[in-house]
């Protein structure tokens, strides 16, 4: 052979290949195979043939490793032929909705049969019919399940996943420091009380403070107090914004300055290095916050055992969630919908399940039966066969007290969810943004909330498009 | 010299040029291939697709619709933007100069023929560079805690050294000051190890003192070391990500504006599944650093 290749052919040819390259990626995405097309009817039959679905989760497939292992205790005969397996993309939700994005754009092959979502990631995948409707699959749970979570499985009225962590408001507060202030938490209805509570709080208890806030709230708290209303919503569907219009978004922005920056707080974040010495410091007298502040606060303050009592957040602002919960969702590629149904409903919709993932991880359940095992199962306040001294220590049940769970299940009668665009985090971090320069003194009211919503309209759009 | 090799006189000679063989051609491509082919899978294609992409409203799935220049547009008036940029370069322009200066005068330190032990002292210096930046930047944020960090409580005070933003930007200069010293100061030894002895015996010969020969020999000789810090530092640092974040994040997230580096808008786009604009805003971010490096480059071209 005595072709020559010239080097302006050779480099003609590399340029050729890398712009075919970048055309083939750019090609839409073919709408996924056919299992993608067919929405099953009626309930979920038992295939005999052994099969095995994908439970995609984020943070490392060891964590969830306990519940796939209690799941196989609890129904053998079910696991004798269904076989899960996790896959872990990274270490936030983003990369779980990352992954899913990116197998869309392939055709949908490497999609797994079932993701568990914050509910904010919902709105994206559940408008872009990404996921299941399981209307038919949850008749036989319905009456079931606590009235106000099933709106955290739904999205636009239908069910499209199974709530695996309910995150209800909880107020935590230190019974022996608001017993010297003689105030009692569950007598508060308004914000005003709130404040004057605060302050006499802080007279009685010098060098403590009923609560911490600093100048950058994490971002729990406005979806938190936000989605104690039906009407939060930044825009409607048409994707005008109108939040700044609206008498929740100042309230919220005036209270959590107002916590921050009025002396009544101790001037600290949640989660900074500050937050969890200053509790164990005697720093910190409560919390407005979620339930699963169970899980952080034996940490931080492992000594004051006993002192520490859970109860409803003030009326003004009872209702909602921080961000609803955590729900899993069957795919819509999944090839296997009936065996990923059978999976999460054994998990989350049958009190033993429940009762498990409950012992594993301490989160409040969406069922009615589950309530009851797990609040009888805390009332014993047992320590389990092998737990080891240092876990026992930091165990809800131990710190709390077997009563604790009583008070998280009547939270669960005050849940909403925010009302999440698909484009709501991009939203919320926008708002949070000029919130902080509210908080900072840099914008007044009106200017951060008209800001965010020139900046949404300006970097968003219309959310809905 | 043979007597053969002087009879044809080169007036008469015939050019010999050997027909080149298809092997022989294709040898060169073939050894840079490997290179070549990723280069062109895991860079130039992303690259060109990128570019592309940044025409179109994109989320990562699903149609791509064009928008022409609106992404661009979007990015370039969006106040986030400027004011990442006007973090970025805070840290830039920041941490350049102290950093330069003290790299540089500890490796003429510990090249001092007065220095002893310097196998011990080189890894010592070099320690923070093995520290991961993620990892270095968790260590300073106990270190700058306002209420129970070790430097207010040495102090006796509550400085917000995280708290405050305008603070906060100088708490990550610092940081990038004491990991880089470590990296550069290995470079300017070996920049300082490159200059030849005779030049400084001769200055020394000729009566010129420590700051003499440094001023007028040690750093002009140096030039294209401090080029290759200048340029390398600049593109460092405006793609600098963990270090401010995980300093003014509380919850694993990205930090607040305030303090927020560039990337953390093409970030912010990635997660909201806005692909167009993330690619929009790292072309100008490219255009931003290949500007920074051309004007570095004329700077020291002489």
């Amino acid at each position: 052979m005595t072709g020559k290749i010239s080097r302006r052919n050779f480099l003609r040819g590399a340029v050729l290949a890398s712009a075919g390259l970048a055309a083939a990626a750019c090609q839409p995405a073919q709408p996924s195979g056919p299992a993608a097309t067919q929405a099953p009817q009626g309930s979920p039959s038992q295939p005999k043939k052994e099969v095995k679905i994908t439970w995609m989760v984020w943070g490392g497939v060891e964590r969830y490793k306990v519940h796939t292992d209690n799941w196989a205790r609890l129904y053998p005969e079910t696991n004798a032929w269904l076989k899960v397996e996790n896959v872990s993309p990274g270490s936030g939700e983003a990369d779980s909705y990352k992954a899913l994005r990116l197998a869309l754009a392939a055709g949908g092959e490497g999609l797994p049969d079932i993701c568990a979502f914050n509910y904010n990631g919902i709105p994206e995948f559940a408008r872009g019919g990404h996921l299941l409707v399981l209307d038919n699959y949850m008749t036989k749970y319905q009456a079931d399940l606590v009235e106000r979570a099933k709106a955290v499985g739904q999205y636009e009225g239908k069910f499209i996943g199974v709530v695996n962590q309910l995150k209800p408001k909880v107020w935590f507060y230190r019974k022996d420091l608001f017993d010297k202030a003689g105030i009692n938490p569950d007598t508060i209805k308004t914000w005003d009380e709130l404040m004057a509570a605060a302050n006499k709080f802080k007279e009685a208890n010098p060098g403590s403070f009923m609560f911490n806030m600093g100048l950058k709230p994490a971002g729990y708290y406005y979806n938190e107090m936000l989605s104690h209303w039906d009407d939060s919503q930044f825009s409607d569907k048409s994707g005008n914004y109108t939040f700044q219009n609206n008498p929740n978004y100042k309230s919220v922005f005036q209270w959590l300055k107002q916590m921050g920056t009025t002396g009544i707080s101790y001037n600290t974040d949640d989660f900074s290095t500050d937050w969890g010495p200053a509790f164990a410091d005697n720093k910190i007298g409560s919390s407005l916050i979620a339930a699963w502040m169970t899980g952080f606060l034996p940490k931080y303050a492992p000594k004051q055992k006993g002192l520490w009592k859970l109860t409803l957040w003030p009326e003004f602002n009872r209702y909602g969630t921080d961000n609803g919960g955590q729900v899993t969702c069957v795919m819509k590629g999944s090839k296997n919908p009936d065996a990923a149904f059978e999976f999460i409903s054994k998990m989350w919709l049958e009190a033993k399940g429940a009762l498990a993932y409950w012992e594993a991880i301490g989160s409040p359940t969406c069922i009615k039966s589950g309530q009851e095992a797990i609040k009888a199962a805390a009332m014993k306040a047992e320590r389990p066969a092998g737990m080891s001294d240092e876990n026992w220590a930091v165990a809800p049940v131990n710190f709390f007290g077997g009563d604790f769970m009583d008070v998280v299940n009547k939270a669960t009668d005050y849940v909403k969810v925010f009302p999440w665009s698909p484009k709501g985090t991009a939203e919320m971090s926008i708002l949070q943004q000029h919130h902080q320069a509210y908080m900072e003194g840099k914008e007044t009211l009106e200017e951060s909330l008209n800001k965010a919503a020139a900046d949404m309209k300006q970097q968003i759009g219309n959310p809905y498009a | 010299m043979t007597a053969n090799s002087a009879v044809v006189s080169p007036s008469t000679a015939i050019p010999y040029k050997p027909r080149k063989r298809w092997g022989e051609i294709i040898a060169p491509y073939l050894f840079i291939s490997p290179f070549l082919i990723s280069f062109i899978l895991l860079f130039l294609g992303p690259a060109v697709y990128s570019l592309v992409l940044s025409f179109f409203r994109f989320a990562g799935y699903g149609e791509a619709t064009f928008v022409g220049v609106q992404n661009y547009e979007k990015t370039l008036y969006y106040h986030v933007f400027w004011t990442q940029m006007r973090n970025v370069v805070q840290y830039w322009v920041g941490h350049a100069i102290p950093l330069v200066v003290l790299a540089f005068l500890m490796a003429v330190l510990v090249n001092a023929r007065s220095v002893k032990n310097k196998n011990l002292v080189k890894p010592l210096l070099f320690l923070p560079q093995l520290v991961a930046a993620v990892a270095a930047a968790l260590l300073f944020k106990n270190f700058f805690g306002t209420n129970y960090g070790l430097l207010n409580t040495i102090l006796g005070q509550q400085i917000p050294w995280l708290e405050n933003m305008d603070i906060a930007r100088w708490v990550v200069i610092i940081v990038i000051v004491w990991r880089g010293m470590a990296y550069w100061f290995v470079i300017f030894q070996a920049g300082l190890t490159s200059i030849n002895t005779e030049v400084t015996e001769a200055a020394i010969v000729d009566g010129a003192n420590a700051l003499q020969r440094l001023i007028f020999i040690t750093i002009p000789l140096m030039r294209r070391t401090f080029l290759f810090f200048f340029v390398m530092d600049a593109i460092g640092s405006i793609r600098i990500f963990e270090t401010p974040n995980v300093l003014g994040s509380n919850m694993g997230g990205l930090a607040p504006l305030q303090m927020a580096p560039v990337l953390n808008l093409v970030i912010d786009n990635i997660r909201n599944a806005l692909f167009g604009q993330a690619a929009a805003t790292s072309w100008l971010l490219f255009i931003f650093i290949a500007f920074i490096s051309w004007m570095q480059f004329r700077l020291f071209r002489d």
